[in-house]
């Protein structure tokens, strides 16, 4: 009799379940389990640190061989980088005295906060981060979130002592770009393992290693950060735009410290 | 005992994330779900298995559901199992392990496509759904002890 009534139970539980969903789904995600969320993050954050200080000691001890030919091709690296850092100074001197001269506003990143990573998701659907900041720090909705090396992605939930920071690769993510040489415009969407930039048509002249940076257009993303840089292009016959790959700057699974920016004062009281 | 079993999935919930194989994360969540479903039976494979798809979905802040419903019906195939095999060997694992995987994959894409408006294509999540479900079934091995000693159960209550 019990035998019979189990898939009985099941197909019960389906069409709660279903009923459930669809409520959130019209109404927003249930917030009933949020209580649960600050013992779970404590310990993904505690997972996490062990994971990090195991990777830690194995990059640091395992691969060391090969660190000596690494630090000459930095040194040499470094060189080359004084001497584009000179010109940089010299154009970032020149460059303001023409905006004084053109009277245009300076376009002035507005920080935040800086945080600290203490989760990954724990599925493949989402490419998100939890960060260690949240509504009590003064974080919002819809915030940049940066490193020094690039854009990471922005945040897309906020509890009260933590974050959920969605990550440029997420399906749900799309940022505006423009090529730091060009200045052409385009937008940059996730594509679950990478990037993919979007809207260049066919005859425009975008070559492998181009860089691209956030163009602010999408009023989330200061201007000017570094995203990334162009891997692969495939210029399709019929097609109106070419098919474009972009690996970005920061390596999106080794996040630690991130920053948290918005473009301008506006976009602080716009936040949720 | 069942505490034992919320204690391991509050851990590998918390570990799993951080554990990525060839840019992809490794369901070690459903290994659990079906090594308690094929111990227990249906219902309670199917009870556990959405206590861990719940763990999973306030983990992601996101829609409460898909994880739930997809780890539930893994638990209630796992412990349907449980009655019908017959002569279990790591290939037979390695093959229900990679199906059950699939099938807990497609059903959280179709539930966030439905509830969450989530907008990738299919094709975009086939590549990353099989070589998830082929590696889950690949680590199913580690779980071997536990599923022989289930099914030895199993054949008792059949």
């Amino acid at each position: 009799m019990f035998l019979k009534k189990r898939p009985i139970l099941f197909a019960v539980f389906i069409i709660i379940l279903f009923s459930w969903m669809t409520y959130q789904s019209l109404h927003g995600p249930s917030r009933f389990f949020n209580f649960l969320l600050t013992p779970i993050n404590l310990v993904q954050k505690a997972g996490y640190n062990v994971y990090d200080g195991a990777r830690g000691i194995i990059q640091d001890y395992i691969f060391l061989v090969g660190v000596r030919e690494e630090n000459k091709k930095l040194k040499a690296h470094i060189a080359r980088l004084e001497s584009e850092k000179n010109s940089c100074i010299e154009a970032t001197y020149e460059n303001t005295n023409l905006k004084k001269l053109l009277g245009l506003k300076d376009n002035k990143t507005i920080y935040v906060t800086s945080a600290t990573v203490i989760a990954r998701d724990q599925t493949n659907w989402f490419n998100s981060v939890f960060i260690d900041k949240g509504s009590s720090d003064g974080i919002k909705n819809d915030m940049a979130v940066i490193t020094p090396t690039g854009v990471i992605g922005r945040v897309y939930k906020v509890f009260a002592n933590s974050a959920r920071v969605i990550l440029i690769s997420d399906v749900n993510s799309s940022i505006a770009v423009r090529f730091q040489g060009s200045r052409l415009e385009g937008i940059i969407q996730g594509a679950n393992t990478g990037l993919q930039l979007k809207y260049i048509p066919q005859d425009t002249d975008a070559k492998l290693n181009d860089i691209l940076i956030t163009s602010g257009m999408d009023d989330i993303y200061p201007k000017g950060i570094p995203v990334g840089y162009i891997t692969r292009i495939i210029k399709k016959g019929s097609g109106l735009f070419q098919y474009i790959e972009v690996t970005p700057f920061q390596n999106l699974s080794s996040i630690e410290h991130v920053v948290i920016v918005v473009p301008s004062l506006m976009a602080i009281n716009r936040g949720r | 005992m069942i505490t034992l079993w919320l204690l391991a999935l509050f851990l590998v919930i918390a570990f799993q994330g951080s554990i990525r194989a060839f840019g992809t994360i490794p369901d070690i969540t459903i290994l659990m779900v079906y090594a308690y479903g094929i111990r227990n039976g249906e219902l309670p494979g199917m009870t556990f298995g959405a206590a861990a798809g719940l763990l999973l979905d306030i983990s992601s802040g996101n829609l409460i559901g898909p994880n739930l419903l997809g780890k539930a019906i893994a638990g209630f195939i796992s412990g349907s199992l449980r009655r019908r095999v017959f002569q279990w060997n790591m290939l037979l694992n390695f093959i229900l392990i990679t199906a059950i995987t699939a099938v807990d994959s497609t059903v959280v894409y179709l539930c966030l496509i439905n509830f969450l408006n989530f907008p990738a294509s299919f094709y975009t999540f086939i590549n990353p759904i099989a070589f998830q479900s082929i590696l889950t079934g690949a680590l199913g091995f580690l779980i071997s002890p536990l599923i022989l000693r289930g099914l030895k159960e199993g054949l008792k209550t059949r």
